[in-house]
């Protein structure tokens, strides 16, 4: 069984996750140009190594930041969204 | 001593709130209020006992026997609106699991090892139960622990039943409504 570690309720089966995409800033809709705008909504960087995610654990409604090896398929770590080593 | 029962829960009295001065609220409305999250009080009573669990850190669920009257009064205060302090509607369907073969049970319809918690942390938990999220109170029995389970009312039917033929697989027997 995959695990993931939630940082609100430990440990649990990554079936009890949700994913919620990946965390990238966003830019300020009523400054920023129309190539800014749609490289952020429609461009992701599909390439393997470690992507900053947002996750949901179901049961509870929590949301975190997952930091994921996608070219390895493991979790590196997780974060609260306000923690200080989370992505801002 | 029956190895395995399920009891319905429907009539017991449930309260939710949440907001970021609910805990201050709760407080001052005498009840206990968990330090940490994902954790619970319980004040034994005449009905039996209150449990206060903290979901996270800023939203509650109370639980009592519907014969009691102190969730009538935290109801009636929370529908005040006191500053800070936000009404969770709560009509969970709850079920009362209790037996020595309980947690060989859970390992049937959920993945959280419930025989390894600490229950001298009164912890709550929250996962999915054969897919439908859940609210699990463990409580200690007499001679064995009981795990209080709530989930939405909207899945109630569905878990309800798929609980009742596990627990007749897993040698058990449903109970029916509390006595």
């Amino acid at each position: 069984m995959k695990l993931m570690v939630c940082p609100l309720n430990g440990p649990r089966a990554i079936t009890e996750f949700a994913y919620g995409g990946a965390v990238r800033p966003m830019p300020d809709p009523d400054s920023c140009s129309d190539a800014e705008w749609s490289d952020y909504v429609f461009n992701r960087a599909g390439s393997p190594g470690i992507k900053r995610e947002w996750w949901c654990h179901i049961a509870s409604g929590y949301w975190f930041i997952a930091e994921r090896d996608t070219a390895r398929d493991i979790v590196v770590g997780t974060f609260p969204p306000g923690a200080r080593d989370a992505p801002a | 001593m029956n190895q395995l029962t399920l009891q319905l829960m429907n009539e017991r009295a449930r309260v939710g709130c949440k907001g970021p001065r609910a805990a201050e609220w709760l407080s001052g409305q005498g009840l206990a209020i968990p330090a940490g999250p994902n954790s619970y009080s319980f004040a034994p009573d005449a009905y039996g006992g209150l449990v206060l669990a903290r979901l996270g850190s800023s939203e509650f669920f109370l639980e009592h026997d519907a014969a009691g009257d102190t969730l009538r009064r935290v109801a009636a205060g929370i529908a005040t609106w006191p500053p800070g302090v936000y009404p969770v509607l709560r009509e969970d369907c709850g079920w009362l699991l209790s037996g020595v073969a309980a947690e060989a049970m859970l390992a049937e319809v959920c993945s959280v090892d419930f025989a390894a918690l600490d229950l001298s942390a009164r912890p709550v938990i929250m996962t999915l139960m054969v897919g439908v999220a859940v609210l699990i109170v463990p409580l200690s029995g007499a001679s064995d622990r009981q795990y209080r389970i709530w989930c939405d009312p909207t899945y109630g039917s569905s878990l309800g039943e798929t609980l009742q033929r596990v627990i007749v697989e897993c040698g058990g027997a449903y109970l029916g409504v509390t006595a």
